[in-house]
C-alpha cells in the first residue's frame, strides 16, 4: 500500500501513556486500531479499512535499557530488528530470532516470528521475559520482568506471542540476548528425498552433528538443506566433521551430498538466514503450514510434486513449519494441504486465512472478549468481534 | 458422618477413589509449604479425563471449591483447601500415552512423575529436560501448573519451554484442548503458555504434550570453593557476562555445605563460605576449552579447591548431593520455609549480602542453596513451627527479603509460584491495571471462581491471610475471610 494511503491516519505515540490515550480515543469513537508495520504492509494482509487508525512507532533504536552483563535487553516495541541488533553488537550480542530486519520487535511478537535459528535458541516465545502492553480499554498491563525465571502472575507475556495484536498493543518488551558466536560454518546439502529427513532427523539431532540452524529450500525443482553451526573454531570444525561422517553414512541409502561449505562471518551467516524473509515478501501466494515435525519432508514432497516449476518452499524440519508460495493457484495449493494447520499470508479473498478450526479457538475468543471488549484491536484479523 | 458429596464422588470413581476419613485426610492438609494448612472435605482420585469432568460437575452441584493437586510437592500452599472444598488429585492419572521419537514429543497424563518420563526415554537419546529437585515425586501436571524450573534450566529452559499442548477441564466440566498432536506452533495467541504456571486456578490439566530434546552426552562437571559468598556470586555474574551459558550453576553457602556434608559425606570442605557447582554440556571437543575459560574466571574471583568430577559416578554423586540438599536441612531445624525470589544475575552479590544481614537483624538462621546461574535464590529460613512468634517473625523476614528483591528488579517467585504464600505481595509486584487483568483472565476461565480461588491472584470472593496465626480460624493458621 502506498505511504500516502496511510499517512493521514497513522499515529506515532511516544510512550505508553500516549498509546493508552490513543486506545481510549479509539474506544470512544469505535475506531479500529492496528499495530501497523511491514507484517501488514508486505505480507499480503488486506489493506486496513478507511476508518482504521494505524499505530506506527519509529523512534531510534528503541533500546530502553541494555543489561549487558545479564544478556538481557529492554526495548520499545517499535524498535526495528536491524537497529536493535546494531546496538547490541556494540557489546558483542545479538537477538537470535531470524526476523526481517525491517520488522519491529512488537511485530515479531505479534506474529510469532522464528526461523532456522529456533533449533538452538528457541523462538521469540522462548526469549521473551517481560512485556508492557495496552489492552483494548487503555489499561497499561506490565507482566514478566528482567529476570530469566519468573512465575509471578499469569504468563500473559508469552500468551501475547502470535496474538496478531488482537489482545493488546505491545509497547515494550524485555528479551534475552546471546553472545555473537566467534565462528559460523554453513553447509549446503543437496538431496532428492526430503522425506528421508523425517526418518533421520532425530538421529541427527542427538548426534555430535546437531545443528545450530537448519532449513530446507526448494527452488526450480531442487532440494537444498542448509545447515549452520555457531561456536568456536574448534566446535564448528568438530561438528562439521561429524556432519560429513553422517552424510557419508546416509548417502549409502540415498543421496545426501554436501555441495558447499562456507566459513562465514556472522553478518554473512545472518544475511543467508534471512534471505527467505525477503522471498516471503515477494511471493504472490504464500502459506505457512504446521505439521508434526516428522511429517515435514513428506508434506514438502507432496506439495512440491504438484507444481515444481512455480512453487518455492522454505521449511524448518525440526519444528514442522513449512512456507510454500510463488506464482501458483492458491486454491489448489490450499486443497493439497488437507487437514494440516495453515495460515495464509498472500492469498485471494476466496481462501480462508486460517484453518482448519482448532479446539482452542473458543477459549481464545473468550479471552479476546475479555481483553478487548469493544473489539477495536486489529478487529477480525483472526478472532471475531462481538 | 461423611459429607453427602462423598457418595456422589464414589459413584464416579468408585469407593477406592475417594478419601474422607479424617486420619487419612491429615496427609492432605498441606503441601510442601507447611505454614499453610487446611482440611479438605474429601480427596478424590480420578483416573481419566471423563472422571475429572464428572467429579467437577458433582462438586458444582454441592457448591464446593475444587482444588487440583498433583503429588503435593508444591512450595507455596497452592494445593491446599482453605474454604470448604475437595482436593482433586491427579496422581492416579499416571499413564504415558505416547512417545513419538520421530516428532520428539510425549503425551502424558498429568500424574506421570517427572522422572518416570525421563526413565521411559532411557536409550532413545532423548529426554524431558525440566528437572525440578522434586522430580522423583513431582508430577508433569504439577510441574506444568507451576511452570517448574530446576537445575538444568539455565541452558535448557523451564517447563513452559517444553510444553507443546494441553487438554484441560474447566470449572463447569467442559473438556478443552490446545495445540495437540505434537505441533510446535499454532494459530493465535499462545494458550499453552497462559495455562502453564496458572497454578490450577483456570482448569484441571488432564493431558500434557511434552517436547522431548536430545539428552546431553558430554559434560564437564566441577565445583569451586570460595571464602566469601560475594566472590562466588561475582563469579556467576562474570561467567554469564562473558557469554558462556553453562547447563547449571548452583551455589551452597557455608551452613548448607556443612549440612550436606554431614548427611552425604561427599568430601566438601566444611570451612568454606560458598561452593559453586558448575556443569557445561555440548560438543565434547570444546568442553575442555570452555571449562578452562570458566576456571580462569573463577580464579579471578578468588576460587580455590577447584575440583572436576573424574567420572560419571562422581558426577551422579555430586548432583545427588545437590538435589538432596533440602533433605539435609532437617539436620538444622525441624521446620523451614524456602523463599524463591529471582533477581538479575548481576545483582546477586548485593542481594545475597542483604539477605544475610536481614537474617542477622531478625536473629533467625538462614541457609542457602540455589540456582545461582538463573539468579533464583532460595534462602531457607529455619524456624519453630510450634512457636507462633517464630512463625510471625519468619513470615516478616520472608516479606522483607522479597521486597528487597523487587526493589532491585527481581521477582517474588522464580519457580515455586505464588500460591497463598506470596499473594499479599502481588500488589507490590504489579500495577493495579495488571492485577485487574489477572482477575478478569481468571474469571474468563472460571466465572464463578470455583477452581482454586484466592490463590495466585487476590480474590474478590475470599481472602486468605497467613500473617496472623494467633487469630487463625483454620487448623493450619490461616485467617479466612469470606467477602
Amino acid at each position: 500500500m502506498p505511504a500516502s494511503a496511510t499517512k493521514n491516519r497513522t499515529t506515532n505515540p511516544k510512550n505508553a501513556e500516549e498509546l493508552a490515550k490513543v486506545v481510549r480515543d479509539c474506544v470512544d469513537t469505535r475506531t479500529p486500531l492496528i499495530d501497523y508495520g511491514i507484517a501488514h504492509e508486505s505480507l499480503g494482509h488486506a489493506p486496513p479499512a478507511e476508518h482504521t487508525k494505524l499505530v506506527q512507532r519509529r523512534h531510534g533504536s528503541g533500546i530502553i535499557e541494555h543489561y549487558d552483563r545479564d544478556l538481557i535487553v529492554r526495548a520499545a516495541a517499535g524498535a526495528r530488528i536491524r537497529d536493535l541488533n546494531k546496538a547490541l553488537k556494540k557489546k558483542d550480542q545479538f537477538l537470535p530470532i531470524d526476523a526481517d530486519d525491517d520488522m519491529t520487535l512488537g511485530e515479531a511478537i505479534n506474529h510469532n516470528v522464528y526461523g532456522p535459528l529456533r533449533v538452538r535458541y528457541g523462538s521469540i516465545r522462548d526469549l521473551l521475559l517481560g512485556l508492557g502492553y495496552i489492552d483494548g480499554e487503555g489499561r497499561d498491563v506490565r507482566v514478566g520482568g528482567r529476570t530469566v525465571k519468573n512465575v509471578a502472575g499469569y504468563d500473559l507475556t508469552r500468551f501475547m506471542v502470535g496474538g496478531l495484536g488482537e489482545m493488546g498493543i505491545v509497547h515494550e518488551a524485555t528479551v534475552r540476548t546471546y553472545a555473537i558466536p566467534k565462528q559460523t560454518v554453513t553447509v549446503t546439502i543437496k538431496t532428492d528425498a526430503p522425506s528421508r529427513m523425517d526418518e533421520q532427523l532425530t538421529e541427527w539431532m542427538i548426534s555430535p552433528a546437531a545443528p545450530t540452524h537448519l532449513a530446507m529450500h526448494f527452488d526450480d525443482g531442487d532440494w537444498l538443506i542448509q545447515v549452520g553451526y555457531h561456536g568456536s573454531n574448534n566446535s564448528c570444525e568438530a561438528q562439521y566433521e561429524a556432519l560429513r561422517r553422517l552424510a557419508l553414512a546416509a548417502a549409502a541409502s540415498g543421496p545426501f551430498n554436501i555441495i558447499d561449505t562456507l566459513h562465514q562471518s556472522f553478518a554473512e551467516d545472518h544475511a543467508s538466514r534471512i534471505e527467505w524473509q525477503r522471498w516471503r515478501r515477494e511471493a504472490t501466494a504464500l502459506v505457512k503450514i504446521i505439521v508434526p515435525p516428522s511429517q515435514t519432508g513428506a508434506m514438502c514432497e507432496k506439495i512440491a510434486k504438484w507444481n515444481q516449476e512455480k512453487l518455492s518452499i522454505r521449511a524448518l524440519p525440526v519444528h514442522g513449519c513449512i512456507f510454500a508460495g510463488g506464482d501458483v493457484d492458491a486454491a489448489e495449493l490450499d486443497g493439497l494441504i488437507g487437514d494440516s494447520i495453515r495460515m495464509w499470508y498472500a492469498r485471494p479473498d476466496s481462501i480462508a486465512p486460517f484453518g482448519p478450526p482448532q479446539a482452542d479457538w473458543p477459549m481464545l475468543q473468550r479471552l479476546k472478549n475479555t481483553m478487548d471488549p469493544h473489539g477495536i484491536l486489529n478487529p477480525s484479523r483472526f478472532l471475531k468481534v462481538k | 458422618m461423611p459429607h453427602p458429596v462423598v457418595a456422589d464422588l464414589e459413584r464416579v470413581v468408585g469407593s477406592q477413589g475417594v478419601l474422607c476419613d479424617r486420619d487419612e485426610l491429615l496427609v492432605y492438609e498441606c503441601d510442601g509449604f507447611p505454614i499453610a494448612k487446611g482440611m479438605p472435605t474429601a480427596v478424590v482420585f480420578p483416573t481419566n479425563t471423563q472422571q475429572v469432568s464428572d467429579c467437577i460437575k458433582v462438586l458444582n452441584r454441592h457448591d464446593l471449591q475444587i482444588v487440583p493437586r498433583g503429588s503435593g510437592t508444591g512450595l507455596a500452599g497452592g494445593a491446599v483447601v482453605y474454604d470448604e472444598g475437595v482436593l482433586v488429585t491427579t496422581s492416579r492419572m499416571n499413564q504415558i500415552e505416547k512417545l513419538d521419537l520421530k516428532s520428539r514429543f510425549a503425551v502424558v497424563q498429568p500424574g506421570v512423575r517427572n522422572l518416570a518420563l525421563s526413565d521411559a526415554l532411557v536409550g532413545t537419546g532423548l529426554h524431558y529436560s525440566p528437572d525440578p529437585s522434586s522430580q522423583r515425586a513431582s508430577t508433569i501436571g504439577g510441574n506444568a501448573s507451576t511452570n517448574a524450573g530446576g537445575i538444568n534450566t539455565l541452558k535448557h529452559g523451564v517447563t513452559t519451554n517444553h510444553i507443546l499442548g494441553m487438554e484441560f477441564v474447566l470449572s463447569d466440566g467442559t473438556v478443552m484442548s490446545t495445540r495437540t498432536d505434537g505441533l510446535c506452533d499454532g494459530i493465535g495467541a499462545d494458550l499453552p503458555a497462559l495455562l502453564t504456571g496458572s497454578e490450577g486456578t483456570f482448569a484441571i490439566l488432564t493431558k500434557v504434550w511434552c517436547r522431548l530434546v536430545p539428552r546431553p552426552k558430554f559434560f564437564r562437571t566441577f565445583y569451586a570453593v570460595f571464602d566469601s559468598t560475594r566472590d562466588a556470586c561475582k563469579c556467576v555474574s562474570d561467567v554469564i557476562a562473558c557469554g558462556i551459558v553453562p547447563t547449571s550453576m548452583e551455589m551452597m553457602d557455608g551452613a548448607m555445605i556443612q549440612a550436606v556434608e554431614a548427611a552425604f559425606q561427599f568430601g566438601f570442605p566444611t570451612t568454606a563460605a560458598a561452593l559453586l557447582l558448575l556443569e557445561i554440556d555440548g560438543v565434547d571437543e570444546i568442553l575442555d576449552e570452555q571449562m578452562a575459560d570458566i576456571v580462569e574466571i573463577a580464579n579471578l574471583n578468588n576460587a580455590h579447591d577447584i575440583k572436576q568430577c573424574s567420572d560419571a559416578d562422581e558426577r551422579t554423586l555430586l548432583w545427588s548431593a545437590r538435589k538432596k540438599a533440602f533433605g539435609a536441612v532437617g539436620r538444622m531445624s525441624h521446620s523451614y520455609c524456602t523463599q524463591d525470589a529471582c533477581v538479575p544475575r548481576s545483582m546477586l552479590p548485593e542481594v545475597m549480602e542483604h539477605v544475610g544481614k536481614l537474617g542477622e537483624q531478625y536473629g533467625i538462621r538462614i541457609s542457602n542453596v540455589f540456582h545461582a546461574g538463573d539468579g533464583n535464590i532460595h534462602p531457607i529460613i529455619l524456624f519453630d513451627e510450634d512457636d507462633p512468634d517464630d512463625v510471625q517473625q519468619t513470615l516478616r523476614l520472608s516479606e522483607d527479603i522479597l521486597e528487597y528483591c523487587i526493589s532491585v528488579g527481581g521477582t517474588i517467585t522464580g519457580e515455586h509460584g505464588v500460591g497463598v504464600e506470596k499473594l499479599h505481595l502481588m500488589e507490590q509486584m504489579f500495577n493495579a491495571d495488571t492485577i485487574d487483568t489477572f482477575k478478569r483472565v481468571k474469571e474468563t476461565f472460571d466465572p464463578d471462581r470455583r477452581i482454586n480461588d484466592a490463590k495466585l491472584v487476590p480474590s474478590d470472593k475470599m481472602q486468605i491471610e497467613l500473617i496472623k496465626p494467633v487469630a487463625a480460624n483454620s487448623p493450619g493458621g490461616a485467617v479466612i475471610t469470606q467477602v
